[in-house]
């Protein structure tokens, strides 16, 4: 503990932040303005013959679909957002145990923390929900994005049984972001990882506690 | 259940967990009653505030290419023979709903009381508040289904959704039905609505 205090260690790369950034400001964006459209007196509102609001929403929705693929493909240093992605994504061995840790702790249980590397199950499972949400969004937006735009590719029928699917994945998406605003920014012993976000690194103190099997000083031990 | 719990390992975290259960509640909630209310529907309207329309002072008029202009209290509208009918609702936007049952006066027996002009091709439909408008060609609303409706789901319509009446075209998207109707205009050159102005299908049928 003693050995970490003033020294950082580097978690995320400049690419992988892009990412976070991009896809957290599109999506926030997105759910503002998806949800102004619930008021009528705000959708009705008119910018050159089309509604202000749902025209502001797909051309965020553009931003959101085709902005991480742009990044990945086209940033530099983009290995390692390629590496941070699969490693957030790639179940590993103690995840079950670390969420059985996670889910006591939560309900005022002590114990320790199971040992993890970079990123621990709770991070994966919010990794997977934005994976699967940003495809299941995605599509479903493009089919709405097109019939603003014209009928003639897709039958009303077909548009119609769509529309609840993107309205209720985007509603419940509300919880997981909660989730994970709480712990980014306000749960006491998850908070100090925001840092990592904006200059990319953490703690190595803090790092080693809870990252003991990814923390170069840890990491042997 | 007693008092003497402090050693439960629960204890600190029901404060918590009522918060997030909460919040959850609170959101699926919100989220249901967005989706759920009005049957599903969601409220358009370009005419602000939502028109007030005072049922005894309200005039339904039905003039411009007719042989017998008429002016109806709704009283009178509604003692005309009615039918009921059931069918699907297509907004533009992309949502539907099914299976609305509406209630009203086909307007076809409007159109055989005031004794339309041969060369009427088109007719107006006006909404209350002076914003809105559309249009059709005559033998469009002359379809057998087109209503003008003064009651959805065995209720008079609600203001939102148009009281004391509406157009109701099934065949097309919703914004060919022009809500809280006060005035039907029988013409010889098409008036352009209101989204047909802002480049919309003046023929909007549902694919």
């Amino acid at each position: 503990m003693a050995a970490g205090r003033a020294t950082r260690v580097r978690r995320f790369e400049r690419a992988t932040r892009a990412l976070h950034w991009l896809n957290a400001a599109t999506f926030l964006l997105l759910l503002i303005s998806g949800l102004l459209i619930y008021l009528p007196e705000v959708k009705a509102r008119e910018a050159g013959g089309y509604r202000l609001v749902p025209l502001l929403h797909i051309m965020i929705g553009v931003a959101f679909l085709i902005g991480p693929a742009l990044i990945l493909l086209l940033a530099r240093g983009r290995r390692s957002a390629v590496t941070d992605i699969g490693g957030a994504l790639t179940p590993a061995r103690g995840d079950a145990v670390w969420l059985n840790w996670a889910m006591l702790s939560l309900l005022g249980a002590r114990g320790r923390a199971p040992r993890v590397a970079k990123f621990n199950a709770g991070q994966k499972l919010n990794s997977w929900y934005w994976l699967l949400a940003w495809f299941a969004l995605s599509a479903t937006g493009v089919v709405l994005g097109i019939n603003f735009f014209t009928k003639r590719v897709f039958g009303a029928e077909f548009v119609e049984s769509v529309f609840p699917y993107h309205e209720i994945i985007a509603l419940f998406s509300i919880l997981p972001l909660l989730g994970h605003l709480y712990v980014a920014l306000i749960n006491r012993s998850t908070r100090p990882a925001l840092s990592s976000m904006f200059d990319g690194s953490v703690d190595a103190a803090w790092a080693g506690e809870h990252h003991p099997a990814w923390s170069p000083e840890t990491r042997r031990s | 259940m007693s008092t003497s719990k402090q050693d439960s390992p629960i204890q600190i975290s029901r404060r918590r967990l009522f918060g997030l259960t909460t919040v959850g509640a609170g959101l699926g909630y919100g989220g249901y009653r967005l989706l759920s209310r009005s049957g599903g529907f969601r409220i358009n309207t370009v005419e602000r505030p939502t028109p007030a329309v005072d049922p005894v002072a309200f005039r339904l008029v039905v003039d411009g290419a007719v042989e017998r202009p008429l002016t109806l209290t709704l009283d009178q509208l509604q003692s005309l023979p009615s039918v009921k009918q059931v069918s699907d609702f297509h907004c533009v936007e992309g949502w539907g709903v099914d299976n609305v049952r509406w209630e009203g006066v086909r307007f076809q027996t409007i159109a055989e009381m005031v004794g339309v002009q041969p060369d009427a091709g088109f007719v107006t439909f006006y909404s209350e508040g002076d914003v809105y408008k559309d249009s059709f060609a005559r033998g469009q609303a002359l379809l057998p289904d087109v209503l003008v409706a003064y009651s959805m789901w065995e209720r008079p319509l609600e203001q939102k959704h148009g009281y004391p009446l509406r157009l109701v075209m099934p065949r097309m998207y919703g914004y060919k039905g022009p809500k809280w109707l006060n005035r039907i205009e029988f013409v010889k050159v098409r008036e352009t609505g209101y989204w047909e102005r802002r480049g919309w299908a003046i023929d909007a049928w549902i694919k």
